[in-house]
């Protein structure tokens, strides 16, 4: 400590030690907040899912070579309270719905596609309840059909610390759904689709 | 000039660079990634990791899950991508899985990113890591050194004459 | 060349003497423990990370402004070192 690079040096390793701690602190108690709320244990509601099948054939929509592609969108309905999420170490909260499922030429293919998602920034936004919304991505899958197969929907949850590891999370409450199959000339599909809708 | 001192003071720097060279390639073994510590580049993933966090990688799962934001290199490109699995489809008895991935913050998924022609990616190949946990804004310092000639100019003075006026 | 630089080197040494350096390091030691337990608490009542960043950077400059220059009251004990006595 005798000179002044010495002294500067010392107080800046100490005050580094100390600010480690601090931040292992914020997340020691970002942990315990997570667990007392029970957070783990959040369920949601997704209803009123109206899947739509369309054929595309470009690569953006997931054709390879030119050949046609099944895509899905989907409407749906989703409420869910996510507010134990949010603490004073949180940055934002990412939602996201997915949909799984097996694969049907080979049944030991798993596959889970995300439909939609959205991101919280407060508090306020952490209530969620949305009727008809339209799902944000065209969905296809590996097998160029995606009819005739059973989906499972569940809602996600990850949030995104000020500083720390990423938490994430599943609510309870998952929605099967069958998709119908489609007849063999996807004209005829697309019409028989509205008629049903009407 | 002392042949012998400048030698060791010498030997103590490459002590020092031997022992982070160290640090790095054992910690990359431990998390099995090729480089366990990246910087943000990007804003593509705003809000959640701004340019200039430090991201922890962990490499070391088998599969990735839909959520998990993963650090990927396309075959050609260098630089390392940081966005989140949108799909996945796995194949239960080969092991192999296929993701895509999109940025939080761009309007549709990374298939233009891609190598020519492909719309997956591979996990075993192209994937880097999976963050795990991270802290924010303290690789600012090496985005600004590489990027502002003034600064990277500015550090070196800055080096050689704190090891010409120390007096160890 | 190297004796001017050893000429600046002694002029930014800034010494004070033993006996302060030792109640600097424990004082320096005890305002940073105590500083960054308060400004953990207080950013956890407040539930603000802001509030703990900002008061544990306070904590940080006043023991830089504590210790680093070198002030007269810690250069009050002189070292007495002991005059050569030449023998004949």
């Amino acid at each position: 400590m005798f000179s002044l690079s010495q002294r500067f040096q010392q107080t800046s390793n100490q005050a580094l030690s100390f600010a480690i701690f601090a931040a292992a602190f914020v997340v020691a108690t970002f942990c315990a907040q997570l667990y007392q709320d029970n957070v783990f244990g959040l369920s949601s509601s997704i209803g009123n899912i109206q899947p739509q099948i369309n054929v595309r054939t470009s690569r953006f929509y997931g054709s390879v070579n030119g050949r046609p592609k099944e895509n899905l969108k989907i409407s749906f309905d989703l409420e869910s309270d996510l507010t134990p999420l949010f603490n004073w170490n949180t940055k934002q909260i990412f939602v996201y719905l997915t949909a799984e499922y097996n694969g049907l030429k080979k049944p030991s293919v798993k596959s889970e596609v995300t439909l939609w998602d959205s991101i919280i920034t407060d508090k306020e936004g952490a209530v969620i309840s949305l009727n008809n919304a339209k799902s944000k991505y065209s969905v296809w899958d590996i097998e160029e059909k995606l009819s005739d197969r059973n989906l499972t929907f569940k809602l996600h949850w990850n949030i995104q610390p000020w500083i720390g590891p990423l938490v994430y999370g599943e609510t309870n409450g998952e929605s099967p759904v069958t998709l119908p199959q489609t007849k063999p000339k996807s004209q005829s599909a697309r019409t028989s689709k509205r008629s049903e809708a009407v | 000039m002392n042949l012998r001192l400048e030698l060791t003071r010498f030997l103590n720097l490459c002590f020092a660079l031997a022992s982070a060279f160290m640090f790095w390639k054992g910690l990359s073994i431990v998390t099995n990634s090729h480089s366990p510590i990246v910087v943000v580049l990007s804003g593509s993933m705003e809000p959640a990791f701004q340019r200039g966090d430090i991201l922890f990688l962990w490499n070391r799962n088998e599969l990735n899950k839909v959520g998990d934001v993963v650090v990927y290199e396309v075959d050609n490109k260098e630089i390392p991508i940081v966005h989140r699995v949108l799909r996945e489809h796995v194949d239960e008895t080969s092991g192999k899985q296929l993701l895509l991935t999109k940025g939080d913050n761009n309007a549709g998924n990374d298939i233009p990113l891609y190598a020519k022609r492909k719309i997956y990616l591979h996990k075993e190949k192209d994937i880097v890591g999976t963050v795990k946990g991270y802290i924010p804004q303290l690789g600012y310092i090496t985005i600004w050194i590489s990027e502002n000639k003034y600064a990277k100019m500015g550090l070196m003075g800055l080096i050689a004459l704190s090891a010409l006026l120390s007096n160890e | 060349m190297s004796e001017v630089l050893q000429e600046i080197q002694k002029k930014l040494v800034f010494p004070i003497d033993f006996a302060s350096q030792r109640r600097l390091d424990r004082s320096v030691y005890l305002c940073l423990m105590i500083g960054t337990v308060v400004s953990c608490f207080i950013g956890l009542f407040t539930q603000s990370l802001f509030n703990l960043v900002v008061s544990f950077g306070l904590t940080f400059c006043v023991c830089l402004a504590l210790g680093l220059p070198s002030y007269p009251a810690y250069n009050k004990q002189r070292l007495e070192w002991v005059k050569p006595k030449i023998s004949h």
